[in-house]
Formats: C-alpha cells, structure tokens, sequence
C-alpha cells in the first residue's frame, strides 16, 4: 500500500445538507434573538418614565414622522438611524405579547421593502451589504414572531396572530422574490442566498398549534429560487456536485 | 468590549461542514445523529462565545467543544459505533467501483484500530488538520504529533498489506 495518504486523503468530506443546515441556522438566530432581548430590557438604571417621555417628544417631530413613514428613508440615508431609533422606541412601547407579535411583523416586512428600494436603485457594494443585512434582520425577526407566538396560552389571539403573520409572508414573499430576481440579474450568489434562506425561515414555520407538514421540501423546492439559473455557464462537474448536493 | 453574538454566524459558515464531517465519521456515517451532534455543538458555542477569546484559533475552539460532546455522547448511553453502514455511506460516492471497495476497507480498519491511532488519522486526513492544529487539540507537542501521525500510519499500512495477501 504504497499510496496510502493518497487513497486517505480521497476519503469523502461531505456537506451539510440544507435542510439540517437551516434548521441550525434558525436556532442561531432564535438564540441571538433572545439574548439581544434580555440585553435590550435590561434598563434598570435608566428612568422608565424619561425614557418614554423623550421617546414620546421624538415620535411625534415633523422630521421624525417623515423620517418613520417615508418608503424613501432606507439605509444609508441620513434619517435612516433616526428611523431605526423610533423604531426601537415602538418596540419597547409594544408592551403585551400580542402588541410586540404585531410590531415585529410590521417591522420584518418593513426590512424587506426597504431591501427592494436599495435593489432597484442599482446599488454599490456597501448598499448590497445592506440587502443582505435587512434580509437578515427580517430572518431574526421571524424567529421573534414564532417564538413569542408559540408561548402565547389565548386561543383566539393566536389564530389571529398566525392569520396577521400569514398575511404578512405573502407581502414578504413578494418582496424577496423581487430581491431573489435583483439577485439572479446581478449574478449575486450572496444575496441569492440569503434570499433562499429567509423564504425556507418562512416557509418552515410551525406553530404550536398547526400540525407537521410532510411536504415541507416539495415546498420549498417549489419556492426555491433556482440557484442553477445563474451557475448554467460553470463547469459540468461543479454542476454536478451542486446536484448531488442538493 | 463586550463580544457580539452576531460575530457567531461567520464562524458558523466557515466551519459547519467541518464540524459535521467530524461526527460523521465518529457515528459510523449516521446522517441524521451527525446533523443532531452538529447542531448541539455549535447551540452549546454559541451560547459560551463570550468566554471564547478571539486572540485564538476558533477552529481549535469548536473542535474540542465537539470533542467533549462526543465524549459525552457516547458515554450516556454506552453506545457502540456500527460499522454496517459504512458501505451506504459510500455508495453516493463518485469514486470508481475499485476506489469504494478500498476506501469501505480502509474505514474499516481505521474503525476497528485503537483509538489513538484512529484518531489521529482522522484528524489528519478527515478534518484535514494541521499537525500544529492537531498538537493544539491534543495538548501535545507538534514534534510528538507528527511521530504518532507517522506509526499509525505505519500500523495500517501493515493492517493493510496484511489483509491484502
């Protein structure tokens, strides 16, 4: 056996397979998630009440609604931290669960739109950064949304809440398909991914009370966004380690 | 400065594959136990990243957090690791008919070998290791590592030649 490293270095090195692969991930996110929570509630020192008056004074100057509402203020923009800030404000304001479910789907969907108006306006490599960061933001934020959804104990609430979020996946779909689209045009395989990660976080969402569906990958492969469409002009063999791996 | 939880996600992607080819090989290629292991490790990583300072290698980190868990693993429930699978395991393998007979042989062997020998040959050719990288996880010396790298291999080629006549 004279050939032995060769023959042990030819050992195969698999990869993990997507799904396992973005069910890990969610978990990351979902853990992230709740320790940025207990960071974000762990005002103690400050004064409630200062905090919710300056937020008030903030909320309603002319600046600051504009800066809120306007679809223009994205990142990069010099009222985007403003923005952000109110937004900070909402959530702390948001303070049964159904109040915070209800903000955090606002805001998901929020991220992604502003990820379509920095798409469509032929970005620079630090404005791509941003897709993939408000993609990313929106991703924490559904894991928020089922989290929180599943420890909530009234019935009634919770059907609305799923049917809200529900509603608000198909905005979301939307959106990401027009990222998905920027991203297939631009041969972007960063965002193209990120893209496919954030429909599989919505497409896997299980809530407490729904049962398990089996078809799970006849889903997703359905929603995918065909990676292939971009990767036609490479090599044989990378495409076909792609395929196995898939 | 207080070290953000979200730095985590980079060294997640980079090492991901690493990590569960490292079980892969140490749960007789159970897929699904790998992926469980996988996802324990890099939960039980995330959740200590604090402590982990960053003046150091992550890999050397997250592989001795691995390590221990497939220490623990096994020691919960006694387990022992079959060895039947590992032609399933090949046969989604490119490699030629011939290639896979051997590659199946030698897993074999290296399995049933003593577990420092094993070992190391699996860090050094399935975890593609550095002898450093390695020495690190081993609290050993590079110089004694590459010794110990250089007789397990001696011992199964020995196996091998053996078995071959």
């Amino acid at each position: 056996m004279d050939n032995l490293d060769k023959l042990l270095s030819a050992l195969p090195k698999n990869k993990l397979r997507r799904r396992a692969d973005f069910k890990i991930k969610f978990r990351l996110y979902r853990l992230i998630f709740l320790n940025k929570l207990e960071t974000a509630f762990d005002f103690s020192a400050l004064n409630k009440g200062w905090v919710l008056a300056f937020g008030v004074l903030l909320i309603f100057s002319t600046t600051s609604v504009y800066a809120y509402a306007s679809d223009d203020v994205i990142p990069g923009n010099q009222l985007y931290p403003l923005k952000i800030a109110i937004e900070k404000i909402e959530q702390k304001i948001a303070v049964t669960p159904v109040a915070k479910i209800e903000t955090y789907n606002k805001l998901s969907a929020r991220r992604l739109q502003e990820a379509v108006v920095l798409s469509e306006k032929n970005p620079d490599s630090n404005q791509t950064k941003n897709i993939k960061k408000n993609i990313e933001a929106e991703v924490s934020n559904q894991a928020a949304i089922l989290d929180r959804i599943n420890k909530l104990d009234n019935n009634k609430k919770i059907e609305s809440l799923i049917n809200l979020t529900k509603e608000n996946n198909r905005k979301k779909i939307d959106y990401l398909e027009k990222i998905g689209k920027y991203a297939k045009d631009n041969k972007n395989e960063e965002i193209l991914e990120k893209v496919n990660e954030a429909r599989e976080v919505i497409s896997h969402q299980r809530y407490n009370n729904e049962k398990e569906n089996n078809n799970d990958d006849d889903k997703n492969k359905q929603n995918e966004v065909k990676r292939d469409d971009i990767k036609r002009d490479e090599s044989p063999r990378r495409q076909k380690n792609e395929n196995n791996r898939n | 400065m207080k070290k953000s939880k979200d730095s985590f996600l980079p060294y997640y992607n980079q090492f991901k594959d690493k990590i569960y080819n490292y079980f892969l090989y140490r749960v007789g290629f159970d897929k699904s136990l790998a992926e469980d292991l996988t996802s324990e490790v890099f939960i039980k990583a995330l959740k200590s990243f604090i402590d982990f300072d960053e003046s150091k290698k992550f890999q050397s980190w997250i592989y001795m957090i691995a390590h221990n868990h497939l220490v623990n693993h096994y020691k919960a429930d006694n387990k022992i690791i079959p060895l039947e699978i590992v032609e399933d395991f090949l046969k989604y393998i490119d490699n030629s008919a011939e290639e896979k007979l051997e590659l199946e042989r030698v897993l074999k062997i290296i399995d049933s070998m003593e577990d420092s020998d094993s070992e190391i040959i699996r860090f050094k050719f399935i975890d593609e290791l550095s002898n450093q990288e390695i020495a690190d996880l081993l609290n050993k010396e590079e110089g004694t590592v590459r010794t110990q790298i250089s007789r397990s291999l001696n011992k199964l080629r020995e196996i091998l030649n053996n078995n071959s006549k």
